[in-house]
């Protein structure tokens, strides 16, 4: 048991603290009406591929720098702290999709672009109902010269619409399967959705016969593979905006005077930080815990990952909405921050699916476990 | 290097705490509740286990058997069983390893051979005060530097088996500070009040110990001339109890998961019914929660950094699921939970009772 930090993991979440601080500006989504075209997404994302963030997770060998998985909190962490809009959800998504379902000459290639900042990806797996069930209805695909067509829609596909090429989960004969398809193909169209969360780019993905290439070591256990390492992603973030939120709302709390005294000093502020902080440590360590879980292979990671998702996605709410409270009625104003980590703990609590999915995750894996 | 693996001889402590526990300690729970006494021959089982008296004996090379993160999984397992049983043993053991901890050579010397013997030696750390507004950064109780001896006057409250107790370590304000003082049970003006009786952790007989001008050599006061660090016996008490309640918490959900597959109401077994199945995943989750977040604390206090927000953080936090989960418990069960054939009355009582162990976890 030891909950010490490398000097490594501290390095790298510092220099990734630094490098957001200087360079997210959320100001412009400070006005009325703003939307995620309002922020430079592009132009951090550029930054951010100079950083090699893409290539964290990609191993070695395919020239990435093969980075666990507590590394990667402690970057993913920064993003969350800092609402960053890029398409970082994405391009993970999109990486973990072509390591479960490509063949070695497809990772070789696709994961290759990643590292060297060419190619970015995105996941485009959930249905018009918001579901990830396998097989899917979305998208069917048919055999086509050369490869296959993809027909049909797939929704709440995150950073699709700055992406290179999406990977796209579509039924073949009666099974789900990956694809990939470039964005910019005949066909192909990628409509924004006006997704409350407006720091991140959320889009619907149609298609008409779309050319498209098999992952071809495609099988049913790649999203559970990729759909647990998205987990942890989310749960980071929340982990990480909820003592955002906290910090905020202390610092404010200490700053707002009423009735002679700053607010902090009266129990029903300081009770609801007390109770931010509580939970925000409980996140804190169940991130931590689900990091070194994936890293080490160990068989409670699925576990971990679900129940920190579940649990940080209602801390990260309750800790945005207690901040709101916190500032009280300007906190829901637009030139203030707070709405916009409300509305990503909101997003983030469904965007794989509610707490109560992952909750009954947790309730089949301890039935498994019991039998 | 950040690790979330138990070491092989915590692997094998908590497997054997947990055996204790299911098969020794929790068949007596009931019993030892409607007595309210903890009787010599439980007390010499918990003995058994040797966890005292190893902790009495580690010299300083060996302060791995006083490591608080080993201390949190026994806790917890025995917590699991009965916290009551639980709470006498960590009460005993917040005594030793503060001596063991923080007591000069000759006060380890002196006191520690009285806790490696082959009886039930009882003893605690006399914290709390009875009197509304109680907090723990502000003692009533005094010390007074008279000569090279201190005069300490003051009440304590809430002292497990206070008259069975060779030894209070006594936290009390001294010089504007707070200080401990061990303060045998046979000192001239130490009087143990008769038990009251509580809503929980009944078999404890917690009471008031009265000091009434009690003189106490300087050669007593906890680390000597140093004094002592009052705040890290405060966080390793946070970590010990909120251990407790992550272990009573699992305890419900063991208890609660057979039944609610055996049970069927509308045709279905209410383990189906989704309003009880997500009530045992937050279950499974808080109690997850609780210790990793114990763990955590402890972990510092291992490591000798600052634990005290994250004892506290642990202690409220626990406080508050603890008593969700006993109370979903209870209710999972329906009429079978307030009726004293099943233990979620008694362990809602103790969940109750340990969540305010401190003053009300709320303040």
């Amino acid at each position: 048991m030891d909950f010490t930090l490398s000097d490594d993991h501290k390095a790298l979440r510092d220099s990734a603290h630094v490098f957001l601080d200087k360079e997210v500006d959320l100001g412009p989504l400070l006005k009325p009406g703003a939307t995620v075209a309002d922020v430079d997404y592009a132009g951090l994302w550029k930054k951010i591929v100079d950083m090699g963030w893409p290539g964290m997770v990609v191993p070695e060998v395919y020239g990435g720098l093969g980075l666990d998985y507590v590394d990667l909190i402690m970057v993913v962490g920064e993003m969350g702290r800092t609402l960053a809009p890029a398409p970082l959800f994405g391009a993970l998504a999109g990486v973990w999709s072509v390591l479960a379902a490509g063949s070695e000459a497809q990772k070789t290639q696709l994961l290759g672009g990643v590292v060297g900042g060419n190619l970015s990806l995105a996941l485009a797996i959930a249905d018009a109902d918001g579901g990830y069930e396998a097989p899917g209805r979305g998208v069917s695909a048919e055999a086509a010269p050369g490869g296959y067509r993809l027909t049909g829609s797939k929704s709440f596909v995150v950073d699709a619409a700055s992406a290179d090429k999406i990977i796209v989960a579509a039924v073949l004969d009666g099974e789900r399967r990956y694809f990939v398809v470039d964005r910019t193909a005949s066909g192909l169209e990628v409509e924004l959705v006006a997704w409350r969360d407006i720091t991140r780019e959320v889009a619907t993905v149609r298609l008409d016969k779309v050319p498209a290439e098999l992952l071809s070591g495609s099988a049913e256990d790649a999203w559970p593979f990729v759909r647990d390492r998205l987990y942890l992603v989310l749960a980071a973030e929340s982990a990480a905006g909820a003592h955002a939120a906290l910090d905020q709302a202390v610092e404010y709390a200490k700053q707002r005077v009423a009735f002679g005294r700053p607010i902090g000093a009266f129990q029903a502020i300081k009770h609801q930080l007390a109770e931010i902080a509580g939970q925000g440590e409980c996140a804190n360590v169940a991130v931590q815990y689900a990091a070194w879980a994936l890293s080490e292979g160990d068989p409670r990671a699925s576990l971990a990952v679900a129940m920190a998702q579940s649990y940080n996605s209602e801390a990260y709410r309750d800790a945005t909405h207690r901040n709101i409270q916190v500032f009280g009625a300007i906190g829901f104003t637009w030139e203030m921050k707070n709405h916009l980590f409300y509305k990503r703990a909101r997003c983030n609590a469904e965007l794989l699916g509610a707490p109560a999915s992952q909750r009954e995750q947790v309730i089949q894996i301890l039935e498994r476990e019991a039998a | 290097m950040i690790s979330f693996e138990l070491s092989e001889e915590q692997q094998i402590v908590r497997s054997t705490m947990a055996e204790f526990g299911k098969t020794v300690l929790a068949p007596q729970a009931r019993r030892l509740d409607t007595d309210s006494c903890i009787d010599d021959g439980v007390l010499a089982e918990l003995w058994s286990t040797e966890i005292i008296q190893a902790q009495a004996e580690a010299v300083e090379e060996e302060a791995g058997s006083r490591s608080p993160v080993t201390n949190a999984i026994i806790l917890e397992e025995l917590g699991a069983a009965d916290a009551t049983l639980a709470l006498a043993m960590a009460s005993t053991m917040g005594f030793v390893q503060a001596i063991a901890d923080q007591g000069s050579a000759e006060q380890r010397a002196r006191l520690l051979g009285g806790f490696a013997g082959e009886t039930f030696q009882a003893a605690a750390v006399a914290m709390m005060e009875p009197r509304f507004g109680f907090d723990v950064s502000r003692f009533q109780t005094k010390a007074d530097k008279a000569g090279d001896d201190y005069i300490v006057r003051g009440v304590k409250a809430m002292v497990p088996l206070a008259s069975r107790c060779s030894h209070f370590l006594v936290v009390a304000e001294a010089d504007g500070a707070a200080d401990a003082f061990i303060v045998p049970l046979d000192a001239a003006g130490v009087t143990v009040v008769e038990p009251k009786g509580a809503l929980g952790l009944r078999a404890l007989e917690m009471a008031e110990v009265a000091f009434d001008s009690v003189r106490v050599p300087s050669s007593m006061r906890l680390g000597e001339g140093n004094g002592a660090d009052v705040q890290r016996i405060i966080d390793s008490a946070r970590v010990g109890i909120s251990s407790i309640l992550a272990g009573l918490s699992r305890g419900v959900m063991e208890y609660v998961i057979p039944y609610t597959k055996e049970r069927i109401v509308h045709g279905a077994p209410l383990a189906q019914k989704q309003a009880i199945a997500f009530n045992i995943a937050d279950m499974h989750i808080d109690v997850e929660a609780m210790r990793w977040l114990n763990w955590r604390a402890a972990w510092a206090l291992e490591a000798r950094q600052p634990a005290t927000r994250t004892a506290q953080l642990a202690y409220t936090y626990a406080g508050q699921q603890a008593m969700r989960i006993a109370d979903d418990g209870l209710q999972a069960f329906g009429g079978h939970g307030f009726v004293k054939a099943h233990p979620l009355e008694l362990w809602y009582r103790n969940a109750r009772s340990l969540s305010v162990l401190e003053g009300a976890a709320g303040v």
